[in-house]
């Protein structure tokens, strides 16, 4: 559903990014603004009693002092996080997100510099409106901080490692009968199953505990109405076994051929 | 049975082979979030093309607002209640083709707006009723707990229950009000998109959300949050640059946010006439271009909610490998 970047390895691996948009980047801003503004109060509070305890001169050179720590704060909290934590700040961490370079490689100590240094340009004129219209016209949801430095913020959570070759599925539904009790055996032709259909049965039996009874019922019967009419099947079925029966038959037939 | 309720509505996903049904799931936070702007972004001359009908709401409501007082107050009541009965319609009418050109949307459609807007018209009287019975329930409600609010200020008007009693009673009345907006906001998709008489939505919208309230109206309010941010960020980067040109005193800052204060500013100050009336343009168009987000993302989140409790996605392979 969301905005896919794929990248091909020299050793013919997909690497499927998933890309952060709008909505989580703005919540990891937010939070690691908080984050930053807590902070700041805290120095603010600090430097304010010092130079209270301090008096005029030495008061005058902690202010500046106090000014040059806020904005080394401001700027460096971001680079800081990136470079130690593999391109994750506080926010960042939370929502699951991560900054990447363009071929998919992670940042280094130049590109979280660079990201962050033209953050001040992202965040004018008033809280990341540059950045924000920048995001919204680029088609990777890139501000002007990443289109300078090649990076790229994904998702980590979802992020697929997709090997060139079918995938196997390991999460398989459990069936509640045994081979022997089964009851629509005698005109259920496995061959007529299509692997989406498959697809589908199992994900209706790998989820059905989870789904309430009267939907568990229309479910079943909605997929197994059309390969009952295929198999030409007749009179009363308990759909739901009889999907656990088709899949049970399906999977023990591509084994036997596999 | 809703694959049924869902034909009734022209939202025949067996038969179109137009549409590509995207790999659908349960999505996360972050993801739904992101999935809001990534549908907007996609069908972004649509969306603003349906949300651009929510202006002649807004400048009903502006003729009103300040119409002359020496009328008449018979004749000011006459002109009010219809009008807002008008602004209300062109809001839910607007707000309703939102909704299913948001499910189309998501369901890997075109939108089209011709048909969603006629496909909001056709469920418009029940949505409309339904909304209305919402909004003044929530209006009655908030005003009971006004009302408890000046009752117990005027009782206490010293100590520390004269800080915590409004506080409290401002974060109920915010509670209520996040209530009413996210099972109202359910209502409407049930009706909408499942096409549900008005008393099954109204049933339908305590189905899906029983269970996981927290999670719902969390998300729902990080859904306002971003809207109300986008919006806010935009207001306040137009009028940093009107104030550059030296047409707006920056001094001027907070009352530019609003453009509810802007006929009243014109008033005050005729002499800065353009400026407010440009300050009044970029809101109403900053208002037509943020108002689809929560719309998106309030009809994402009653599909998300769909796909959890009553595996959706399976419905809807099951639709299409049927087809």
């Amino acid at each position: 559903m969301n905005d896919q970047l794929s990248v091909e390895t020299p050793e013919q691996i997909d690497i499927n990014y998933q890309q952060a948009g709008i909505g989580s980047r703005f919540y990891a801003a937010l939070i690691d603004t908080l984050v930053l503004t807590l902070i700041s109060l805290v120095g603010y509070y600090v430097n304010k009693e010092l130079i209270v305890e301090l008096g005029d001169i030495f008061g005058k050179w902690l202010s500046a002092l106090g000014g040059i720590v806020v904005f080394a704060m401001f700027w460096g909290y971001y680079m800081v996080f990136e470079v130690t934590t593999n391109g994750q700040s506080l926010g960042k961490q939370v929502l699951g997100l991560r900054v990447i370079k363009e071929g998919g490689y992670p940042i280094s100590f130049a590109d979280a510099a660079i990201r962050n240094l033209v953050r001040i340009v992202d965040f004018l004129p008033f809280c990341y409106g540059v950045g924000l219209l920048s995001m919204l016209i680029n088609r990777n949801w890139r501000r002007l901080g990443d289109l300078a430095a090649g990076t790229l913020v994904i998702k980590i959570a979802r992020t697929e490692l997709t090997v060139t070759r079918p995938s196997s599925k390991t999460d398989a539904p459990s069936i509640s009968i045994s081979p022997e009790g089964f009851v629509y055996t005698a005109w259920i032709q496995p061959a007529l199953v299509t692997e989406t259909e498959m697809g589908v049965i199992r994900e209706y039996l790998t989820r059905r505990a989870t789904l309430p009874v009267y939907r568990r019922s229309e479910l079943a019967r909605t997929i197994a109405s059309p390969i009952v009419e295929k198999m030409g099947g007749t009179g009363s079925i308990g759909y739901d076994r009889f999907l656990e029966e088709v899949y049970a038959l399906k999977k023990s037939e591509t084994t036997q051929n596999s | 049975m809703s694959e049924q309720m869902d034909s009734d509505m022209g939202l025949d996903l067996r038969s179109d082979s137009a549409h590509k049904l995207p790999m659908l799931r349960a999505m996360g936070f972050g993801e739904l979030l992101d999935t809001t702007f990534s549908l907007y972004r996609k069908h972004f001359r649509s969306f603003l093309g349906i949300s651009s009908g929510y202006c002649i709401a807004l400048l009903l409501m502006m003729a009103i607002v300040f119409l002359d007082g020496s009328v008449g107050s018979g004749v000011m009541i006459a002109i009010w209640i219809p009008t807002i009965g008008i602004f209300l319609g062109v809001s839910v009418y607007v707000v309703n083709g939102l909704i299913l050109a948001s499910t189309e949307a998501y369901l890997g459609g075109n939108i089209r707006i011709g048909t969603a807007l006629k496909q909001g018209r056709h469920r418009f009287l029940r949505c409309f009723v339904g909304s209305l019975s919402f909004g003044l329930l929530a209006v009655l409600v908030i005003f009971f707990l006004l009302l408890l609010f000046v009752l117990i200020v005027r009782a206490f008007s010293e100590g520390a229950l004269n800080f915590f009693a409004p506080l409290f009673l401002f974060l109920l009345a915010f509670f209520v009000t996040g209530w009413f907006v996210t099972y109202w906001c359910f209502f409407a998709a049930a009706v909408l998109v499942e096409g549900k008489s008005m008393s099954n939505g109204l049933r339908r919208r305590g189905e899906l959300i029983e269970g996981n309230w927290w999670r719902i109206i969390g998300i729902m309010f990080a859904i306002f949050v971003l809207y109300i941010g986008v919006g806010l960020i935009f207001r306040i980067v137009f009028a940093v640059l009107l104030s550059s040109t030296g047409l707006v005193d920056v001094m001027g800052y907070l009352k530019m946010v609003t453009w509810t204060t802007v006929w009243q500013l014109l008033v005050t100050w005729p002499e800065h006439s353009l400026s407010y009336m440009l300050i009044y343009f970029i809101n109403v168009g900053v208002d037509i271009f943020t108002m689809p987000i929560w719309v998106i993302g309030s009809t994402l989140l009653y599909f998300d909610q769909r796909i959890r409790k009553e595996g959706f996605d399976i419905e809807m392979m099951a639709t299409r490998q049927g087809a």
